[in-house]
């Protein structure tokens, strides 16, 4: 028989055969010392729970609500400065998001509450998602 | 759950998700722990050397940039890791080296044997081979590792990587004949 036959037939042979496997717990030990020895290494590589795109879309929220405040003129005592600064008609604007925060006030309770909830499940699933929690 | 290449895991571990390690260990687990196994000779010690060889690829896997495969690096700190150490500590003077590999000795015949008889008589024969033997069969034959990439992990030139699998399928074939004439012997 050539050797490479010979070779091919100890291969067939030797693959049959099963290799000694570790206690049931090895895989859970390994990891255990790995969290054990780098714990803030892992918290700090670790990817933050509330992405960019959270902190962008709040941004864009806290930039709405600032420049409706500015042009509604309430509470922030700077009326007469931004009078004065933009001499434009601001009315209009100003009624129209008068109109809307109007318009939302009127929204039943019940989906306000949906959307709350909505936005409380996406963030879960985000949190979730990050944390490896469904792999 | 959806399989990924295992790249995708390293990537992970990489980037912080430690978690991801976990794939990589169930993966090679069997591997690693029959070469510190046939190393120390005793399931506790050889679970504590598998698992300081894992610990050792996890903090070196930043260092793995993907020019060879993974596995090829990863056998490759198992050989060192665990061949040194019969090295240092003098373990696996086998008695092997005593027996006389006869040239006659160049093939087996296993085929009148069921599939668990012979898978048994290869096991044990495998059992008796010295541990550098043992891992080079393994890595060549079981884990379909090429001669170049037997000589990456074990950073023996590929040409003594040929002679040593030459030498340890001859050992192989020396075992399983004597194991044979044994059983011979016995029902006659």
């Amino acid at each position: 028989m050539k050797d490479s036959e010979k070779d091919k037939k100890l291969e067939r042979l030797i693959k049959e055969t099963r290799l000694e496997k570790p206690g049931s717990k090895f895989t859970l030990n390994v990891m255990n010392e790995i969290y054990a020895m780098e714990p803030a290494k892992s918290v700090q590589s670790g990817f933050p729970v509330l992405g960019r795109n959270f902190w962008i879309l709040v941004s864009m929220f806290a930039a709405l609500a600032l420049i409706l405040v500015v042009l509604s003129g309430t509470g922030t005592g700077t009326e007469g400065l931004f009078n004065n600064l933009l001499p434009v008609d601001t009315g209009n604007v100003t009624r129209g998001y008068r109109n809307i925060l109007d318009q939302l006030g009127n929204v039943p309770l019940s989906i306000a509450a949906i959307l709350t909830a909505s936005s409380i499940l996406l963030m879960i699933e985000r949190f979730m998602a990050k944390k490896n929690l469904f792999a | 759950m959806e399989k990924h290449d295992e790249l995708y895991y390293i990537e992970k571990v990489k980037s912080g998700q430690t978690q991801y390690f976990s794939y990589i260990v169930e993966n090679y687990k069997e591997i690693v722990f029959s070469i510190a196994l046939k190393v120390l000779k005793n399931r506790d010690d050889a679970e504590e050397m598998a698992q300081e060889v894992f610990i050792k690829v996890y903090k070196s896997l930043h260092s793995f940039r993907g020019t060879s495969k993974f596995s090829t690096w990863l056998y490759s700190i198992t050989y060192n890791h665990c061949i040194s150490h019969t090295r240092k500590k003098k373990y696996d003077v086998s008695s092997l080296d005593d027996v006389q590999v006869t040239e006659e000795a160049d093939d087996i015949n296993l085929d009148g044997f069921s599939d668990d008889e012979r898978r048994e008589y290869l096991e044990a024969a495998l059992k008796k081979l010295p541990a550098e033997d043992y891992t080079l069969v393994i890595l060549y034959y079981y884990k379909d590792q090429s001669v170049e990439e037997v000589a990456a992990a074990t950073n023996l030139s590929e040409s003594n990587v040929k002679v040593k699998l030459h030498r340890a399928r001859k050992k192989l074939y020396t075992l399983l004949n004597d194991m044979l004439s044994d059983e011979i012997h016995a029902l006659l």
